[in-house]
């Protein structure tokens, strides 16, 4: 601290010349990733479904078998509201890359905005899952020393977006650090 | 243990060619196996109580069988015993020019390496059982994750005291002449004048203004009770004649009689932690040198511990219920630390029982330009409290509509418990506070005690604004600071406080080029 007392400033920073992160215009997402929604919700509905339904053909004797229909019933209105709610999920991510950080949104009810600034940037990764590679898309996921797992998760990326983003992303990183 | 600190450096020096090449494996004293005996048994305690309490509860419906008991205890120490002494019989040290090398684990074999650089923390520690050997425990923490931690148990005080001087000397090279005053340091004196001293009064204050006391009553009630119907026996006709005696004065009797009962209980509690704090923070002692910290401390296991400045991620000035009554504050230098290890109160390096003017004056020495009088908290917007009662209101009315349904309409009586949670809420609204001030950050949170996070803007990681529904309504915002490892919040912030402070702070960060860490 005895060095850093001797360049230590103390300039006083008026709101209008700070660069706004507020303004900025975000990026939407690949306009796949609806359709990656709706598949997981598919596959996250249609595993149950089958189970209740092997076992009632079976007639196991369990006591969910006697709700068979009103499960039914759930499943789709829970397909439904998914088909609707992966379409605002969509609409309310995005991304903007600024000079010096990243920003991203997400979120319906809750709506978050991350900053990363590239100067605190730990490492960057790109990833695909089987469905990402489905539709040539990657998630980016980058990290700061703030906690165990990734601190911003963009999904649904053009391929060659990513690796483009990623790129400009670690060459900002080590050129501010 | 008969290595000299020497030994070390004729040890090559391209370290990654060497570490095979020149396999100086060195053990431990065996005085460290009661040092491996204790550390299982803490261990075993910390992770397995949780998993102990239901066989404490099998034990107490099967009855208490004393000789089964005893017999189980005795294997257990049996078991403690030896694995101690395969930890002392696997365990290999040797060191580098630049790093330590430690080979550990019975089962799963690991071989830790550790760089000199990579080290955060270094820490002597003198049990008492070591003091008479000549020995202590140096232990040495890397800025990454808990399992980088090596304890050295049982390496003789002088070497301790060469490899920290040397760890620091090889950190700091900038100024090497500061930094061998210090490698005279022996555990007992010191040519400096400290900062900080604490004498006997103020560390009673904080033994009984320590939360810790109320945790322990938290940890040991349900304990307790499990074994509420085995303890029959501990009931003799003495005590259930007294009973008798106090209940046949009358309920007033009974219920004064219960008082003070407690308020005994609560007066022993106080008295172990008084006895607690005093034995950890006797002769407390804090230095400042060179752009680190010393501490030195404790009266039976003396202690000392040293970090570097720049490592410290924030300060917390904390207060806690009673110590407000008592004006008791401790300074906590939060480092790198994840959610794991932010309970363990050992890794955190405290400074205890400081007045008021006691911890304006160690934060304004390490934040300098830092001045409490000038700093102007903020409160957050009311719509805080509003939102709390909403989201507890809720279920009771759920709950209350169900119970009318079968029975009548005084189960709406049951919304009558908002009533004591209201207060609790405006005293949580009440001590939300935060504030920019210069270049740093300011952020209280508490309930009846407090504790104030102050941290440099260039610290931060990363921001979250997030705004609910409601939020949105109100142009209000919660705003979450991502310091390494650490997360602090603000909620119902105004919005344009939120975007100021996530400006003004990308700026800060984009700016400089001090190093966080």
């Amino acid at each position: 601290m005895s060095e850093q007392q001797i360049d230590f400033t103390n300039y006083d920073v008026t709101m209008d010349s700070l660069p706004k992160a507020e303004g900025v215009i975000m990026n939407s997402l690949s306009p796949s990733y609806p359709t990656i929604l709706i598949i997981v919700t598919l596959l996250m509905t249609a595993i149950p479904v089958i189970a209740i339904t092997i076992l009632s053909l079976l007639d196991v004797p369990v006591l969910i078998i006697h709700y068979t229909s009103w499960f039914y019933i759930g499943a789709a209105i829970f397909l439904i509201i998914g088909y609707f709610w992966s379409h605002l999920d969509a609409k309310h991510r995005g991304y903007a890359i600024r000079e010096q950080d990243i920003l991203y949104k997400n979120g319906v009810i809750w709506r978050n905005v991350i900053a990363v600034p590239f100067n605190r940037l730990q490492h960057a990764e790109l990833h695909r899952g089987p469905l990402e590679r489905l539709f040539k898309l990657s998630s980016l996921r980058l990290f700061t020393a703030g906690g165990l797992k990734a601190d911003m998760t963009i999904p649904a990326l053009p391929e060659i977006d990513a690796i483009r983003i990623r790129e400009f992303v670690l060459a900002s990183a080590s050129k501010s650090a | 243990m008969t290595d000299t600190p020497e030994n070390k450096h004729d040890l090559g020096s391209n370290s990654k060619q060497t570490n095979e090449l020149m396999k100086n494996w060195k053990r431990l004293s065996p005085v460290a196996i009661a040092y491996f005996v204790i550390t299982t048994l803490k261990q075993t305690a910390q992770h397995s109580w949780q998993a102990l309490a239901p066989l404490a509860v099998v034990i107490a419906s099967k009855g208490f069988n004393i000789w089964w008991f005893t017999l189980a205890g005795a294997a257990i120490i049996i078991a403690v015993i030896i694995v101690a002494v395969l930890k002392y019989l696997y365990f290999r040290f040797s060191m580098t020019e630049t790093s330590f090398l430690i080979r550990s684990g019975v089962i799963n074999k690991k071989q830790l390496n550790l760089a000199f650089d990579r080290i955060q923390n270094i820490e002597i520690k003198q049990p008492v059982y070591f003091r008479p050997f000549g020995l202590s425990v140096l232990t040495l923490e890397s800025a990454g994750s808990s399992s980088e931690e090596v304890n050295l148990a049982g390496i003789p005080i002088g070497l301790a005291n060469t490899v920290k001087s040397d760890v620091i000397f090889k950190q700091t090279q900038l100024m090497p002449v500061s930094v061998n005053d210090n490698t005279e340091n022996n555990l007992s004196e010191t040519n400096e004048t400290p900062i900080i001293e604490q004498d006997l009064k103020s560390l009673i204050k904080h033994g009984i203004s320590n939360n810790n006391i109320w945790i322990f009553a938290g940890l040991a009630a349900p304990i307790l009770n499990q074994f509420d119907e085995s303890l029959n026996w501990l009931i003799t006709p003495e005590i259930r004649n007294t009973y008798e005696k106090v209940e046949a004065l009358g309920p007033a009797a009974l219920i004064g009689s219960t008082i003070i009962l407690g308020l005994i209980i609560l007066g022993t509690l106080m008295l172990i932690s008084v006895a607690a704090s005093i034995l950890i923070y006797y002769n407390y002692k804090l230095f400042r040198s060179g752009g680190r910290i010393f501490r030195q401390n404790g009266l039976l296991e003396k202690q000392q511990a040293n970090m570097e400045e720049s490592k410290i991620q924030r300060i917390v000035i904390r207060q806690s219920a009673i110590g407000r009554m008592v004006g008791s504050f401790n300074i906590i230098f939060k480092q790198i630390g994840f959610a794991r290890n932010a309970y363990q109160s050992g890794k955190n390096f405290t400074v205890p029982a400081l007045d008021t003017s006691g911890y304006k004056y160690i934060s304004s020495l390490l934040y300098p330009g830092i001045d409490w009088k000038r700093i102007k908290t903020k409160p957050i917007n009311s719509m805080y409290i509003r939102r709390l009662v909403l989201i507890t209101l809720l279920p009771l009315l759920a709950i209350a509509i169900f119970v009318a349904v079968q029975t009548n309409l005084y189960a709406f009586l049951i919304l009558s418990f908002l009533l004591p949670l209201t207060p609790i809420f405006i005293q949580r609204h009440k001590r939300y506070r935060y504030a920019l001030y210069n270049e740093y950050i300011v952020m209280q949170s508490g309930f009846i005690g407090k504790s104030i996070s102050v941290f440099p803007m260039y610290k931060v990681q990363n921001i979250h604004i997030i705004q609910s529904p409601g939020q949105r309504r109100k142009n209000l915002a919660t705003i979450k600071v991502n310091i390494a490892g650490q997360t602090l919040s603000m909620p119902y912030i105004p919005i344009e406080d939120a975007y100021l402070w996530r400006n003004k702070i990308l700026a800060k960060i984009e700016q400089s080029n001090e190093p966080w860490m």
